[in-house]
């Protein structure tokens, strides 16, 4: 396991206060400094296909301004089942969203590909223990 | 619904041939007569034309007229449907009507008084029933629209709030103090964001709720409204506008402002791309022909898709080169509510990464 500050981490929202609050929170807390932002569904999937990108989590928002995060979820394990994306990269995938649809958090929770949800506002606490029952 | 000249149709459905020419010659200068003969050929009339009225004998060899009629009802439920019998007593009759398969029923031999007046009495009902329909239909959709609107609000509203939280909780653990004046600058935005969709939403009800109030309005005066307003917002963005000297539109000031007020507010946010530096550039001109105001919107941004033009009206839809997300997705569907109801049209072309132009006409209305 690496030493917690160096999980490189992706942040995927197309807020841009969102990216902020996750990245400086995440640098604070000493979970990571290396994180990288993504702003839409579509730049996260041209990374993950990027051979030369890698990353332990995925912070994904659960609507994004091209799509919903889970819909992008379902196109990235479309592209690992035709080899595109190899398996030893999956990363752990993290839901953050603002919605207490309960439509929405069922979608979330039954999702398998969904190691974690953490409901926004970000907080250092739910941080916290998202990362240490994730490590 | 009827046009004042055009005859009420209607299909005569009977197996005895001189009926059906002994039905068409007492009223076919008054009503538009379809016949037939058997339910095939009565069917594939109801697939080609669409009577109001149909009427149909009840003893026919192959099918009854009841049993006609229940088929009927399911595929074609507007128009009336009446029965010709000669049988005063009928369990089956009176049970059909019991049921709602037939509407009225009349006795062989006609009396063609009581046909017409019968025909008369059917057409309004059929009026009724269409218009029904339509309520219905209406309702329908505007509780489908409440639906989506109520998940979007819980989405939409919330998320500018939870960013601002988020901020508020990362200030508290923040340890270089020279990093604060980033912290305000963004939820400065966030309440910005917020108060923007707040707006938006508010314009929505009024614009959903309300009547049309016409006045006559200085298109000049209005127009200068709306950029001062935008300007104070948003530095760097310069409007070149072209409004004919005295110029008024005899419509509605809330719905006028609405619809230019959002088009002017996209072309701020859309106005500009990615690799722009400098002013933005935003055309305006309106001119008058023939009792018609004709305003046209141009900027030279992102542009909009060939084949995302006819949905960018639709609630919430964003657009795919609308990668910011500043959009609440009820702009332009506001807009397009407005236009129609002033009766205006609005058009839109676009070429992507170019420039995207926006014209609205709106005609003036006339009060009593």
């Amino acid at each position: 396991m690496r030493s917690a500050a160096s999980y490189r981490i992706a942040i995927v929202d197309s807020e841009e206060v969102d990216l902020f609050i996750a990245q400086r929170m995440l640098g604070l807390m000493n979970i990571s400094n290396k994180t990288t932002f993504i702003r839409s569904g579509k730049g996260l999937i041209d990374l993950m296909r990027d051979p030369d990108f890698e990353c332990d989590f995925i912070m994904l928002a659960f609507r994004l301004s091209d799509g919903h995060g889970l819909e992008i979820l379902d196109q990235l394990e479309d592209l690992q089942s035709m080899n595109e994306i190899p398996q030893s990269k999956w990363p752990r995938i993290i839901i953050t969203s603002s919605s207490r649809h309960v439509d929405d958090i069922l979608r979330i929770d039954s999702h398998k590909r969904v190691d974690a949800f953490i409901e926004k506002p970000m907080l250092p606490s739910k941080l916290k223990s998202v990362f240490a029952a994730l490590t | 619904m009827k046009e004042p000249d055009k005859k009420i149709s209607i299909l005569y459905l009977d197996d005895e041939q001189q009926n059906l020419s002994a039905f068409k010659a007492s009223f076919r200068r008054k009503y538009d007569i379809l016949l037939a003969n058997n339910a095939e050929d009565a069917f594939d009339i109801l697939e080609e034309n669409s009577p109001e009225i149909i009427i149909a004998d009840h003893r026919m060899p192959k099918m009854t007229g009841v049993e006609f009629f229940e088929k009927v009802k399911e595929d074609f439920p507007n128009p009336t449907r009446i029965l010709l019998t000669a049988y005063t007593s009928s369990q089956t009759v009176i049970d059909a009507v019991n049921k709602g398969h037939i509407d009225r029923y009349l006795m062989k031999p006609w009396d063609p008084i009581l046909i017409e007046s019968t025909i008369n009495s059917c057409y309004q009902m059929f009026l009724t029933r269409v218009e029904l329909q339509d309520k219905n239909e209406e309702l329908k959709r505007t509780n489908e629209e409440l639906n989506r609107f109520v998940y979007s609000v819980s989405h939409d509203l919330r998320a500018p709030l939870m960013s601002l939280l988020g901020l508020i909780h990362l200030v508290r653990i923040e340890e270089k103090p020279q990093e604060q004046g980033q912290f305000f600058d963004l939820m400065e935005k966030s309440v910005h964001k917020m108060d923007n969709y707040i707006q938006t939403t508010l314009e929505y009800y009024r614009n959903f709720k309300s009547e049309i109030t016409v006045e006559t309005i200085d298109v000049k005066t209005l127009v200068n409204e709306l950029t001062e307003s935008l300007k104070s917002y948003n530095d760097h963005v310069e409007f070149v506008t072209e409004v004919d000297e005295s110029i008024d539109s005899v419509t509605d000031k809330m719905r006028l402002k609405i619809i230019i007020g959002n088009i002017l507010s996209n072309a701020v946010k859309y106005g500009r791309k990615p690799d722009h530096v400098g002013d933005v550039i935003i055309e305006l001109s309106a001119t008058k022909t023939d009792g018609e105001l004709i305003v046209k919107v141009k900027d030279y941004g992102v542009g909009i898709p060939k084949d995302e033009l006819t949905k960018i009206f639709d609630m919430f839809y964003r657009s795919s080169t609308n990668q910011t997300s500043k959009s609440t997705g009820l702009g332009l569907y506001l807009v397009h509510d407005a236009v129609s109801k002033v009766k205006g049209k609005i058009e839109v072309d676009s070429q992507v990464d170019t420039w995207t132009e926006f014209t609205v006409t709106i005609p003036d209305q006339f009060t009593l």
